[in-house]
Formats: C-alpha cells, structure tokens, sequence
C-alpha cells in the first residue's frame, strides 16, 4: 500500500518549461508557485552549464583537429620544397652532361675540320700535309679529350650537388616534423589544461546549483515534516525514510564527487 | 564518481514505500546508467523530494509561499544558483578567449614554419 498516495500526480503547473532565468510565475488558479519555480530555475541553471561544457569541448576537440590539419599541411609543404629542389638538381645534371656532350661533339668536328684541311692541302705540299694532318689529329684528340674531362667534371658535380641537396632535405623533413610536433603538442597541452578548467568550473557551478537545491528543500522538508507531525495518522515513518534517503544521496561524498 | 554503487541505489529505492509507477521509472533510470554519477543523484534526488512533496500535499501539508523565511529561503536558492551560473559563465567565457589565443598562436607558428620551410628550399638550391 503507498503511503498517502505518493507518486500522485500533482497539477500540471502554469509555468514555462526551462525559462532561462528564475520568474515567478503562476499556476492556473493564479497562485504564485515558487516551488515549481524554483525546480525550474536549478534545472535550466544545470542544463545552461552542461551545455557551456559541452561547448568548450567541441570548440576543444575540433581547434586541435583544424590545428593537426593546418600542420600536417605546413609539414607537407615543407617536406614538398626540398624535393622540387632535387628535382632541379638532377635537371641540372643532366644539362651539364648534355653540355659537356655537346662540347666533344664540337671538339670532334674541329678535329675532322682540321684532318680535312690537312687533306685539302696533300696535293700541294706532301711532307708538310702530312704534319698538317698529324696537328689536326692532335688537336681534335686533345679538344675531346678536354670535353670528357669537362663532362666527367660537370657530372661529378652535379651529383654531389644531389647528394647535397638530398642531405638537405633529411635536415629540412627532420626539423619541419620536429617544429610541427612542437607546436600541436604545445596546443594540446594548453588545450587539455583549460579542459580541466572547464571541468572544474562545471563540477563548481553544478555543486553549487545542486547545495542551494538541497538546502532550500531540505529547509521545506524540515517545516513540512514539522507541520505533518502535528497530524494525526500520519505514517511519520515513511516520510522519515524519503527525508534520509533525500539526505544520504545529497551528501558531498555522495552527490558532488 | 560517487561512492554509490548502482546496487546500493537500487536496494534503497526497493526499500522506499513509493507508488509503483514512481518506482519502476527511477529503477529502470539507474538499470540504464552505465554508472552512477552526480548528475544521476540529482535526477534521483528530483524525483523523491517530488514524490515527497506530493507525500506532504496528499495529507494537506504545503509550503505556505507568503512566509516571509520561506521567501527568503527562496531568494537565497536563487541567487547563489544565479551566482553560480554567472562565475561559470565568466569563467567559461574566459577559456574560451585562452583556446582562441592558443589556436592563433599555433596557427601563427605553422604559418612561419612554412615560411621556414620556403627559405630552406631556396638556400638549398
């Protein structure tokens, strides 16, 4: 059997749902209704700071987030540079050995030139065409030979120009990574630290929302216990049995861990 | 964390003389909790002083709202949870302009970092 119809419903208050500030409004029969007020006002108050928690750690969660992505994409660039470098190293490789190539190529030409001139002028005078052409030889030899050391020298270069600019990438990835993990660690440091502000803030707010709450009520409940005593037939007992229950669960061990 | 366990709730909202309906609704809210936490008490605790309120009204035993200390009880209820909402509300207003500080910062620093890393392609080349 419940005791005195607990859990009956009372009537539907004429008030407004989670009115953000406290107003004293009035049930059907125009009666102020601080009670219902009251509730409203602790709820809304609760409601408006978990939702300000929640905020922060959106606005947290997603700042890292938008930070992570901007810094993978610093780091991208970073890393991207030094790559078009090798690229242009190479390129310029290729070009010198192109050169030095070309170069021979020239040299070749002069010495056929020189051979021919040296043939050009067998007729006339034998002996010294064939000194002529011996120079001419010499001449296209030494200007090919001259070429290949060119070449080889402008290879050689080049390539220590790529390994060069390869050491300098390693450098280049290693410090943008360090500098990029630098930065979103300090970010998430400080970000993790106002969270726990946040949260501090939240616990503080909603405890002392929840001890005014339990102190207004246990206020009533202390008068209306008074008043019931006073009646006959009231099952005393039962009420005591809420009115603790109510107090063990509002316990700061209890209710603001 | 609170130092109830969802057990404890249970067997003490068991032992209360509640009407069945009141009963089967706190017991199923703590069944689904995945633990107990303060904001779970709170709901619990909104709960009995209503089913309380309604214990005291069933046998003509009401708050008379023209009491001068009721009212100031009130007031004072409503002024610390005002407080309370308006410290949070500077203080969460507060870290808000840290996290934005925080996130210009950053957002600064990897701004130089490709700077940096546009100087280093050049030198290099």
């Amino acid at each position: 059997m419940a005791f005195f119809g607990l859990g009956k419903k009372k009537e539907a208050p004429g008030v407004e749902v989670a009115a953000p500030k406290a107003e004293i409004s009035k049930t059907e029969t125009g009666k102020l209704n601080y009670e219902d007020v009251g509730r409203q006002r602790a709820a809304a108050a609760k409601e408006a700071i978990s939702s300000g928690l929640t905020s922060l750690r959106d606005k947290l969660g997603s700042g890292l987030g938008w930070l992570a992505r901007k810094a993978e994409s610093a780091v991208y660039g970073a890393l991207a540079a030094p790559e078009i470098t090798v690229d242009a190293a190479k390129a310029t490789g290729r070009a010198a050995v192109a050169g030095a190539e070309a170069v021979g190529r020239g040299a070749a030409a002069v010495g056929h030139e020189a051979a021919a001139y040296g043939s050009a002028i067998k007729a006339g005078a034998y002996e010294m065409a064939s000194d002529v052409r011996s120079v001419g030889y010499d001449v296209a030899t030494g200007v090919k030979h001259g070429a290949e050391a060119v070449g080889r020298g402008a290879v050689a270069g080049a390539k220590r120009s790529v390994e060069a600019v390869g050491s300098a990438t390693a450098f280049a990835k290693e410090k943008a990574i360090g500098a990029k993990d630098a930065v979103i660690a300090t970010a998430e440091r400080g970000y993790q630290s106002l969270q726990e502000r946040g949260r501090q803030a939240y616990e503080s707010a909603r405890n002392r929302v929840e001890a005014a709450k339990d102190s207004f009520n246990n206020w009533r409940n202390e008068r209306n216990m008074q008043k019931a005593s006073e009646l006959l037939g009231v099952n005393r007992d039962q009420i005591v049995l809420l009115k603790r229950f109510l107090e063990d669960l509002g316990r700061p061990e209890n209710a603001n861990a | 964390m609170t130092q109830f366990t969802k057990e404890d709730l249970l067997s003490k909202i068991e032992a209360l003389d509640l009407d069945e309906s009141i009963r089967s609704e706190l017991v199923s809210e703590v069944q689904s909790a995945s633990e107990v936490t303060p904001e779970l008490i709170s709901s619990i605790k909104d709960k009995i002083q209503k089913a309380l309120d309604d214990a005291f009204a069933a046998v003509g035993v009401t708050d008379d709202e023209s009491d001068p200390m009721y009212k100031k009880k009130f007031n004072e209820m409503i002024e610390e949870i005002d407080s309370a909402e308006k410290d949070y509300n500077k203080e969460m207003t507060a870290i808000n302009k840290e996290a934005d500080k925080i996130k210009v910062t950053a957002s600064d620093q990897l701004d130089d970092l490709q700077k940096q890393a546009a100087k280093d392609k050049i030198n290099s080349i």
